[in-house]
């Protein structure tokens, strides 16, 4: 005769759950103490200093009570919108290639090699665009280090990791689908436009919104290459300080009103990411809703 | 379903699909070996048989879509009009114009309901827009979907239910104007409703193109069909073990396992 207990697997579930729960509140809480901190460290910035100082004021000189963070916004969001624009649509015709044109090996070997590229740490490409690509670009227009470079770095940083994740996006396409634009006589750039890109629409976006997080938050490769002087750029050519970079720098002199106004740089930051975060979510449910009205 | 269709002589000019010795292997598993048949133009031929006998296999080589599954290897001759269509020097992108298919999921592009028809036909060469946007309503009224979407020509394909999905997907194929059409099991995912519209769909399409349709559904290869295939899986590949008019193979079965098969003692 089979015993069966009959409570035994509900209580099983029970413990995995609570387990789960733990960890999945482990790193929710993280998150808000990280804010909680920036928060309190902040609190009495409005009444010290006021909101407008980081947008209004003459200069970023905090010795002299200048805390005008808009220069360094700039750079920050323009080296990331560069350094976008050129890996996205890179990225796209990597994996284009990667899943329609390459033979087996070939695809392999790339693969491999993309994302061992996306492994290496992002202090090894600054090292390498001071003493390669600076000076290549000081040849040309000097002084070398400024926004032209910090966009390259950051390029070549964050395509091998959105080449990946499209074409992660390409290959979860069912392969019905791509065998339904071959039934119809059609090939590769058809497979591609009726198929692939509108597919993976959702992907690329994600792709983009990733890189542009990691591009925004980059320190170090961008700290090594981009000059460092506080302007807003005039040219792609001109000297730049992000706010990442800007952190780094002065942090570990930095008191009183100075060190509170780079935890406001902080907070822009997190801010930044958490309306990218936002905007993937409400896309993404957008297109699952678009999804689940055809069924 | 529509008049369009009945008036429409097939093109298929008379010359039947003559397929011989065709053997197919998956790198050391045979899906069926040495099948020679006769599929005769402007009929609905249904291909019957329990799964793994290689019916969806055998339908694939008519229009190589077994070029692209890795380790699948053919052995034997498909003629079409008399030219071997497994040959190496055939023009496979001419050949799957004219031989069209459609899977067993509705599987339309995530574009708009005019772009799915429209699009293809601009890569094939038509360049006028007025051409084509006749071509997507003549096609579209083929297949019965022209009222339901003339409206809504420019919304999104998946905003369509599952068997106006499936009825789009034939539209667009017959706007290429093949002479044959495969149909791997076209019914199998959508409701009875849609299923109904479908067959009727074939009924009406038989006299304009050759139709070869893979199904589980024996009741359904009994209504759709002119002739029968039976596949059946012996000595671990298949084979075709009964074929004939349609009345004949479900009546009057010669062969032992197709008798038990139709009678539903098997498979």
């Amino acid at each position: 005769m089979l015993k069966i207990k009959d409570s035994s697997l509900l209580q099983t579930d029970n413990f995995v759950s609570s387990i789960l729960k733990i960890a999945a509140s482990v790193s929710a809480v993280i998150v808000i103490l990280i804010l909680g901190f920036l928060i309190r460290e902040t609190a009495d910035v409005p009444s010290r200093i006021g909101i407008t100082s980081f947008f209004f004021d003459k200069t970023w000189n905090p010795t002299e009570s200048q805390f005008n963070l808009i220069p360094m916004l700039a750079g920050s969001l323009l080296s990331t919108l560069g350094a976008v624009m050129l890996a996205i649509p890179t990225g796209v015709v990597c994996a284009v290639f990667l899943h329609l044109y390459a033979n087996d090996p070939l695809r392999f070997i790339l693969r491999r090699t993309l994302e061992i590229l996306g492994g290496i740490p992002s202090v090894v490409y600054g090292f390498w665009g001071l003493v390669v690509l600076v000076p290549m670009i000081n040849m040309w227009y000097p002084p070398g280090a400024g926004l032209s470079a910090a966009v390259s770095v950051l390029t070549i940083m964050i395509l091998p990791t959105a080449s990946l994740m499209i074409d992660a996006a390409f290959q979860a396409i069912p392969r019905q689908a791509v065998a339904g634009v071959r039934a119809l006589g059609l090939e590769r750039w058809e497979i591609l436009t009726l198929c692939l890109i509108p597919q993976a629409r959702l992907g690329i976006l994600t792709a983009t919104l990733l890189s542009v997080g990691r591009a925004i938050g980059e320190t170090m490769a961008v700290l090594m290459v981009c000059g460092n002087i506080v302007q807003f750029p005039s040219s792609i050519f001109d000297p730049i300080r992000t706010l990442t970079a800007n952190i780094a720098l002065e942090l570990g002199y930095a008191e009183g009103n100075h060190r509170s106004a780079l935890y406001v740089s902080g907070i822009l930051l997190l801010f930044i990411i958490a309306v990218l975060i936002v905007v993937i979510s409400i896309y993404e449910r957008q297109h699952q809703r678009a999804k689940y009205d055809s069924k | 379903m529509n008049d369009n269709c009945t008036e429409n002589v097939c093109v298929m000019n008379g010359d039947p699909i003559i397929v011989k010795d065709l053997s197919l292997r998956y790198h050391n598993r045979v899906a069926f070996k040495d099948v020679s048949i006769n599929l005769s133009p402007c009929t609905v031929t249904a291909l019957i048989g329990p799964s793994g006998c290689g019916k969806t296999s055998f339908l694939n080589c008519i229009n190589r879509m077994t070029d692209f599954v890795d380790g699948c290897q053919v052995r034997g001759q498909i003629r079409v009009h008399g030219e071997n269509i497994l040959s190496k020097q055939t023009d496979v992108v001419k050949l799957r114009r004219k031989i069209g298919m459609i899977f067993q999921k509705p599987n339309p592009f995530p574009l708009s309901i005019d772009r799915n028809i429209s699009m293809p036909l601009r890569y094939h060469g038509i360049k006028d827009a007025k051409q084509r946007q006749e071509i997507v309503e003549k096609s579209l009224n083929e297949v019965g979907l022209w009222d339901e979407v003339k409206d809504r020509l420019h919304t999104q394909a998946t905003s369509l239910s599952g068997g106006q999905q499936q009825r789009l997907c034939i539209a667009r194929a017959i706007a290429l104007e093949p002479e044959i059409l495969l149909m791997d099991e076209p019914c199998s995912a959508l409701d009875p409703q849609s299923s109904a519209t479908i067959e009727s769909l074939i009924g009406a399409m038989r006299k304009k193109f050759t139709l070869i349709v893979v199904t589980h559904n024996l009741a359904q290869a009994k209504r759709v069909s002119d002739k029968t295939v039976i596949f059946w899986n012996y000595e671990g590949f298949g084979q075709i073990v009964e074929d004939g008019p349609t009345d004949q193979v479900f009546f009057k079965p010669s062969n032992k396992t197709a008798q038990a098969y139709i009678g539903g003692h098997l498979g």
